[in-house]
């Protein structure tokens, strides 16, 4: 079993197992593209912090079959590692998101989407404000517009 | 330090994706930036489940000062419909692309015609009794053509030549249940053009005959049942007379049909063994078939196992009577990937099924995941000895007919007879085995039309067939 070395943009080096690492399809690319190479694999957008949780997540996951089916993917619940895994500050979660769509990890990316949209279920506008720091920019009429065009889904 | 609204909304909207209608009311509020990640997914499909709920959304598209019917992808109305509201719907979902009317009973040409005119984009149309006339679908076919799903189950009034327009459509998939208006003359020959179609259900059409599957099998058409037989053995011998080998050249080149992997079809007693057989040889990616009340035999379900056996998940076989127990345990040992199989009204008894537990009745009705999962792994008691006992425990059990243990012989008889035909191929011996086979049917035809209602005639039967196929349906996706 080969390795691959990763940097981080903080430089910090990675040396994971090729398997693993192959989890992002971004990683799995380039990879293709250069062939066997020693020299480290640069990924600019992700801090060695996301990158070793990111990691993690690939090394556990890394047996996995790979699912094309969109539904099926879209439907599964979280398991139990993923929610322990996911149980992260905001912004490491936010981080990993945002690592996940870069290095193209698709289960990863879909794991981090419902841990927030859980956050978000069944909650006022109100409460997802204050749960995420946001701040309201609408008008009074602007907020009075859009309750009377989405009325319907109010309580559906 | 990020926020969620800091994210770039092609990822809010992925995460937004995961919420109910409701949730997304709620993050629409938030600010602009969720507001602009969760308007299209909230518009996307618009829940329309009662007639309050299409007048509330019909007035906030009315009320919007951007365009929001045009985030409109897919409508699904499970509730009694009128042409006037779904023409509510159709002035603004210009980009539809999906439609399901399950009880569309009130909808007549004036709404489906506009729906042509007003959404080109349509891809997937369901229309569940619907009192539409040839008008209509000669719209569709003309303005609509990206359909790819088109289910007209129930929809008395059409024409034989329903499917003539949509010939330019590259239908997928196709629903003409409960429809009976189909002719062998013109909805086959249309049928056939559609290459495509990976699923076709026709089930309490009442004309789906002999004629209508023979249609389906690779040319050239047999225009008679010895035909048919004529056809099924240069298919499937493969030392035979050069002319032969020809035909089975450009037969596997040009089959009608050659995707399909979903196929359902109520049948009549003439469809059987000799028309279904070179039917499942011409279309081996077949996962889901459904047979119902077809005369089929053993021999069936042996050439499912030689032809299909990676490839079929779910099998239908509801009142096909001249099957065995046997035949059907054997099936299930010979294809791995098989979840369930529905053996209702078949009349196959409970305990050649030892495997089954938890279940009342003479009769086993579904083998579902977990039996076929148990009698795969229980070792069969040598083939020879379960033969014998098994004929003695149906003959025990199944004094209904008479003829079973008989049919259960010439069963076997034909399974050797098919085996020679690919071993040497000689005619001769083929013809005086088919015709042995044949005498063989026609004695099982008297047998199941003798056999009290069970119902070509009869409509009661017609739901419950309708119901079992739609859960098996169902079923399948659950599982895989």
């Amino acid at each position: 079993m080969s390795n691959v070395r990763l940097l981080s943009s903080d430089n910090e080096e990675f040396v994971v197992q090729k398997e693993v690492a192959e989890r992002s399809v971004l990683i799995k690319n380039m990879l293709e593209d250069v062939g066997e190479t020693d020299s480290a694999i640069p990924l600019p957008n992700v801090t060695a912090k996301v990158l070793k949780k990111v990691i993690e997540w690939c090394d556990h996951h890394s047996s996995d079959p790979v699912t094309t089916d969109e539904t099926e993917r879209r439907t599964t619940d979280i398991d139990e590692w993923d929610q322990k895994f996911m149980e992260v500050d905001q912004e490491t979660l936010f981080d990993i998101i945002l690592a996940a769509n870069y290095l193209d990890i698709k289960p990863l990316l879909d794991v981090g989407c419902k841990t927030v949209a859980n956050m978000i279920k069944g909650k006022t506008a109100e409460e997802i404000r204050k749960i995420f720091n946001i701040v309201n920019d609408f008008t009074p009429e602007e907020e009075a517009q859009i309750r009377k065009e989405n009325e319907w889904a109010e309580d559906r | 330090m990020i926020h969620l609204d800091h994210l770039p909304v092609e990822l809010l909207s992925l995460i937004v994706t995961n919420i109910d209608h409701k949730g997304l009311y709620h993050c629409a509020l938030v600010n602009k930036q969720l507001h602009a990640a969760t308007i299209p997914v909230l518009w996307r499909s618009p829940k329309v489940d009662d007639g309050s709920s299409i007048l509330r959304i019909t007035k906030g598209l009315s009320l919007a000062r951007s365009s929001l019917g045009l985030y409109i992808r897919k409508l699904c109305f499970d509730k009694e419909l009128l042409d006037s509201a779904l023409l509510l719907f159709l002035d603004h979902a210009t980009l539809l692309e999906e439609l399901t009317i399950l009880h569309a009973e009130l909808i007549s040409d004036k709404s489906i015609q506009q729906l042509s005119r007003r959404c080109p984009q349509l891809k997937k149309l369901r229309l569940y009794n619907a009192n539409i006339t040839h008008r209509s679908v000669h719209y569709l076919g003309q303005r609509c053509h990206h359909l790819r799903e088109l289910a007209l189950k129930g929809c008395h009034r059409l024409l034989p030549i329903t499917l003539l327009p949509f010939a330019d459509c590259p239908l997928e998939y196709l629903d003409l249940s409960e429809c009976r208006w189909l002719t062998v003359e013109d909805t086959a020959l249309d049928l056939v053009q559609f290459n495509r179609l990976t699923h076709l259900e026709l089930v309490c059409c009442r004309t789906i005959n002999l004629k209508f599957i023979q249609q389906l099998l690779p040319p050239p058409s047999p225009p008679s049942l010895d035909g048919s037989i004529q056809s099924s053995l240069s298919s499937s011998s493969t030392t035979t007379t050069t002319t032969t080998n020809v035909n089975a050249t450009t037969i596997s080149t040009s089959t009608p049909l050659p995707l399909l992997t979903y196929f359902a079809i109520t049948g009549t007693p003439d469809i059987n063994d000799h028309v279904i057989t070179p039917f499942i040889k011409s279309h081996t990616a077949l996962e889901s078939l459904h047979l119902l009340k077809c005369s089929i035999t053993d021999a069936t379900l042996d050439t499912i196992s030689t032809y299909l056996p990676t490839t079929i998940h779910a099998l239908g076989l509801f009142g096909c009577e001249n099957i065995t127990s046997h035949a059907v345990r054997k099936l299930i040992r010979a294809c791995p990937h098989l979840l369930m199989i529905g053996l209702e009204n078949c009349l196959l008894p409970l305990h050649a099924f030892p495997e089954v537990t938890g279940r009342d009745g003479r009769y086993v009705q579904i083998l579902g995941y977990a039996d076929i999962m148990a009698i795969r792994s229980n070792p069969d008691t040598t083939t020879t000895t379960t033969t014998n006992s098994t004929v003695e425990e149906e003959e025990g059990i199944m004094h209904i007919n008479d003829g079973d243990n008989d049919m259960d012989m010439d069963d076997d008889g034909n399974n050797n007879n098919n085996n020679d035909d690919d071993d040497d191929g000689n005619d001769n011996d083929n013809d005086m085995n088919m015709d042995a086979g044949n005498d063989d049917m026609n004695h099982n035809l008297e047998q199941t039309t003798a056999v009290p209602p069970q119902g070509n005639e009869i409509n009661d039967g017609m739901d419950e067939v309708r119901a079992l196929v739609l859960s098996l349906a169902d079923n399948t996706h659950y599982s895989i």
